[in-house]
């Protein structure tokens, strides 16, 4: 399986969601099994050709850009099948589906070299641990995002139990690819921190994340300030993805592998 | 209703406080960042680092135990010192993140470092022993983030590394500090061999050093795999000549004696946020979750 094959697996999923996401927007009941099971094959299809590209890249599919781009679509999609079937939000599959939209189309119009080859400093145990893990945190702050923006829009706090579950998961995530980060760097560079460009962004996301926590934990927030520190995380979020690469400081970044 | 809104009163007027002490505080550390030159890292080389944690540990200790209700122990434990100090973070974070890497020395993460880990300590000592739900959690995500921060905090002034080119025709000792000074180590090194394995695109596919240490031992290296030559002190492969033939490599020599300590921070706090994710919000949080669900404000 190469790259030349995503554009039709990528179309078969975007349709199996599409159909999930109008499904659950048009269903009577609060909850749809069929937008469900739509999103669900659409996951299946996407992972598929993970599964395969990795397979003909003989490499984990995480090194460049566009294949972290992959992961993320994947895993937000997750977020959101499980959110919506756990707190039944009809139009959440929708939001979802279009974010992963904006990122499906970035791969097949920017394509990336895909190649087999992958430096020595990613040849390591910790490589698909950190990069996955890291991945999957996105896509749940992503989706607490798209809760914290809805509730923001509707000015309701009827979303808060989700978006609290959703940031208690992805802190939970973060922590653990930033730790295990920590702990390749010492096997690879010498140092468990280095205050790295990419290094300083993520401890700044995660700050975010955690003011937020203690917040609600401290029941001191208003909803405005917590929605507003959600906004501000998942723009950290971003920038420490991908956006600290446009930076000056990125030239001396230790962690530019692409 | 009167009873709660003088506790709001209260604590808004305690918040304003610890704000304004936080707030001289770091007043202060701009100052001396601005003022001074850089902080003396190497003043508190060991054993003076270590005897300033045993006397924290213990002076807060006996704080917490003794005087739990004085004001320096409440503004240490107080839920509003972690946002102060945690919006802080981020706040430096963000304004690093978009200009260049901090100093180590710098005065101003030294204030804020020393801030966060008294302020964690004391909510360590505060929830690690009394009963509580998912204390053992609390236990490995504070006391593995307090572990982790000592050891990157408390072991920076005796933490160095040096790079040494190291050839096939002699063994070598002199390595040089990222200043070019020089140093003798006490283990020599000598390149026997060196392998670089290449992709069809060019890119190195992997690079290994095999090496003579002190003339007896044979030592291979390559990246993500360093050499532990004594407890703390690590050997990494950095670079090598890029010619098809290398005839030298350079290894970066790492003595970083907390090492132990930081790793083992680090793992609780892995164990900690496992933990975390399987069993779900803070209690507080679920509390309000369960109100929220209810009908009721959160």
């Amino acid at each position: 399986m190469t790259w030349n094959e995503f554009p039709w697996f990528a179309t078969a999923s975007i349709l199996l969601w599409t159909a999930g996401a109008a499904s659950a927007l048009l269903s009577k009941k609060s909850f749809s099994p069929w937008a469900a099971w739509l999103t669900a094959t659409g996951l299946c299809v996407f992972a598929a050709f993970i599964a395969l590209f990795w397979t003909g890249l003989q490499r984990p599919p995480l090194r460049t850009m566009g294949e972290t781009r992959l992961w993320y679509s994947l895993f937000l999609m997750l977020a959101g099948l499980l959110t919506y079937c756990r707190w039944h939000y009809r139009w959440l599959l929708s939001l979802s589906t279009v974010l992963t939209l904006v990122f499906t189309l970035m791969n097949i119009l920017k394509p990336e070299i895909h190649d087999q080859s992958l430096m020595p400093a990613l040849q390591s145990g910790w490589f698909v641990p950190h990069v996955t893990v890291y991945i999957f945190a996105y896509s749940v702050m992503g989706c607490a995002f798209l809760l914290a923006m809805a509730g923001w829009v509707k000015r309701t706090e009827r979303y808060r139990p989700a978006i609290d579950r959703l940031t208690c998961i992805g802190l939970a995530f973060l922590t653990l690819g930033m730790m295990s980060g920590a702990l390749w760097a010492k096997e690879a560079w010498g140092h468990f921190w280095g205050w790295d460009p990419k290094e300083t962004w993520a401890a700044a996301t995660w700050s975010l994340y955690l003011i937020y926590l203690h917040l609600r934990l401290s029941g001191k927030g208003r909803a405005s300030v917590l929605n507003a520190l959600l906004v501000v995380g998942f723009l950290c979020l971003q920038m420490c993805w991908y956006g600290v690469n446009y930076l000056p400081a990125a030239q001396e970044s230790m962690h530019v592998y692409s | 209703m009167q009873k709660k809104l003088t506790g709001r009163t209260s604590t808004m007027r305690t918040d304003k406080l610890y704000i304004k002490i936080w707030g001289v505080y770091f007043g202060v550390a701009l100052l001396f960042q601005l003022l001074l030159p850089d902080f003396p890292t190497s003043f508190f080389a060991f054993p003076v680092n270590a005897a300033l944690v045993l006397l924290t540990l213990v002076g807060l200790w006996l704080l917490r135990k003794e005087k739990p209700f004085s004001p320096v122990t409440r503004l240490l434990a107080s839920p509003s010192t972690t946002l102060i100090l945690m919006s802080l973070l981020a706040v430096s974070c963000l304004c690093l993140g978009l200009t260049s890497r901090p100093s180590p020395s710098s005065w101003w993460f030294f204030f804020l470092l020393a801030a966060l880990f008294l302020h964690l300590l004391m909510v360590f000592y505060a929830g690690a022993f009394r009963r509580r739900p998912h204390r053992l959690r609390f236990i490995l995500i504070h006391g593995g983030l307090l572990l982790a921060l000592l050891g990157g905090f408390a072991g920076a002034p005796d933490t160095a590394e040096w790079r040494l080119p190291v050839g096939k025709e002699r063994p070598t000792r002199q390595a040089y500090t990222s200043q070019y000074g020089k140093i003798r180590l006490p283990h020599s090194l000598q390149l026997k061999d060196f392998n670089v394995t290449y992709y069809a695109n060019g890119m190195p596919q992997e690079f290994l050093a095999h090496l003579l240490l002190d003339n007896t031992k044979n030592i291979t290296l390559s990246v993500n795999h360093p050499y532990t030559l004594s407890p703390g002190d690590d050997l990494y492969l950095v670079d090598y000549e890029h010619v098809a033939e290398p005839r030298f490599c350079v290894i970066q020599v790492v003595r970083q004696p907390w090492k132990y300590v930081q790793s083992t921070g680090i793992w609780l706090l892995l164990a900690g946020c496992v933990m975390l994710f399987a069993q779900g919000l803070p209690t507080g949080m679920a509390r309000k979750e369960k109100r929220t669900e209810k009908g009721g404000q959160p």
